[in-house]
């Protein structure tokens, strides 16, 4: 195969991984929110992450796979999951695998979830938080787009949506704290009132 | 935002057949995007092609070979190697940069006059 062609496919299959990457962010978050309408039920968000998150990690694996076999970047495998191995661009490749390295972290455990035990699989699933940001990075720094006027707006579209559904998910954590604990289903409509800080 | 109504086994299967279809054409959809992506790409900045053209014309292949040229000693006729120096002789020699002297008219309007200066340039960078 041309190795221009292969050039290409790297950068296509790295852009549809940051979008996609974007998106199962946003619905992990929508989810946490317990988000849904009428239209739209909680399990839809949470198969949607699941499945866009699988997704994300057959584009990803395009992308990398057409960069480890191009001749002219002559990375080798071992680069593809070492990080800052790679003489080649060391920083902003090596921020490139971290980010795939705590993907594939996110999503074996996210496979193993039942036998793995749900509080350790929450304190790896935090890793989202940052491996987002790191590929983000990889992008902005290495990608051969990034100067473009097209890949700034998508970059900055990724930014827009992450960072809002990050804080519309604080806001609603907070609120939650602020609010009065809820009281139990057991609780009579007086207790309820007492605990809700209201005496009828 | 949370909603006590839990859904039934019709909202849930007629839930699974939109996730399928919806996975679905993120799928396509994201094949299509890298597909256009690339395209893009190729399209969006020819000033920066793989193989970047010198302004002379000449590519950098040229440079590349000669770079990698200069990684093995040099061997005089005495026998001995050069291990440095080596590099920037053949650097100098490469043919794909040698950029031929412009020659500016000698006459140019308005009663000014004047030299060129070589045109070179071009930067491997993708």
């Amino acid at each position: 195969m041309n190795d221009t062609v292969l050039w290409y496919a790297t950068r296509g299959a790295g852009i549809v991984s940051l979008l996609l990457f974007t998106a199962v962010v946003v619905l992990g978050i929508l989810q946490t929110l317990r988000w849904q309408t009428a239209s739209w039920p909680r399990f839809l968000t949470a198969g949607l992450h699941r499945n866009l998150a699988l997704l994300s990690v057959a584009f990803l694996a395009v992308h990398i796979v057409t960069a480890v076999v191009d001749p002219y970047t002559a990375l080798g495998p071992l680069a593809a999951l070492v990080p800052f191995s790679s003489p080649y661009r060391r920083l902003w490749l090596g921020l490139g695998v971290v980010a795939f390295d705590l993907l594939l972290a996110l999503v074996l455990t996210s496979l193993v979830r039942v036998r793995l035990g749900h509080r350790a699989w929450r304190a790896v699933h935090w890793l989202a938080y940052a491996a987002w940001p790191v590929a983000l990075l990889h992008g902005a720094g290495t990608g051969s787009d990034t100067g473009a006027l097209w890949m700034r707006l998508l970059d900055a579209t990724c930014v827009v949506l992450v960072v809002g559904a990050t804080t519309m998910r604080l806001t609603f954590e907070r609120q939650a704290l602020d609010r009065p604990p809820a009281a139990p289903a057991w609780v009579g409509s007086t207790g309820r009132a007492r605990a809700n800080g209201r005496e009828d | 935002m949370d909603s006590l109504r839990i859904p039934s086994p019709t909202d849930r299967e007629v839930g699974l057949r939109r996730l399928r279809d919806l996975t679905l054409s993120v799928a396509v959809a994201g094949t299509a995007g890298a597909i256009a992506f690339g395209a893009i790409a190729a399209f969006s900045n020819p000033g920066q092609p793989r193989n970047a053209t010198s302004a002379t014309g000449g590519t950098l292949d040229g440079l590349q070979g000669a770079v990698g040229a200069a990684a093995t000693p040099l061997s005089g006729d005495d026998g001995t190697t050069l291990e440095d120096g080596g590099g920037q002789a053949a650097v100098g020699q490469a043919p794909a940069f040698q950029a031929p002297a412009f020659q500016a008219p000698q006459q140019l309007p308005f009663g000014f006059s004047g030299g060129g200066h070589a045109a070179s340039g071009g930067s491997a960078v993708r």
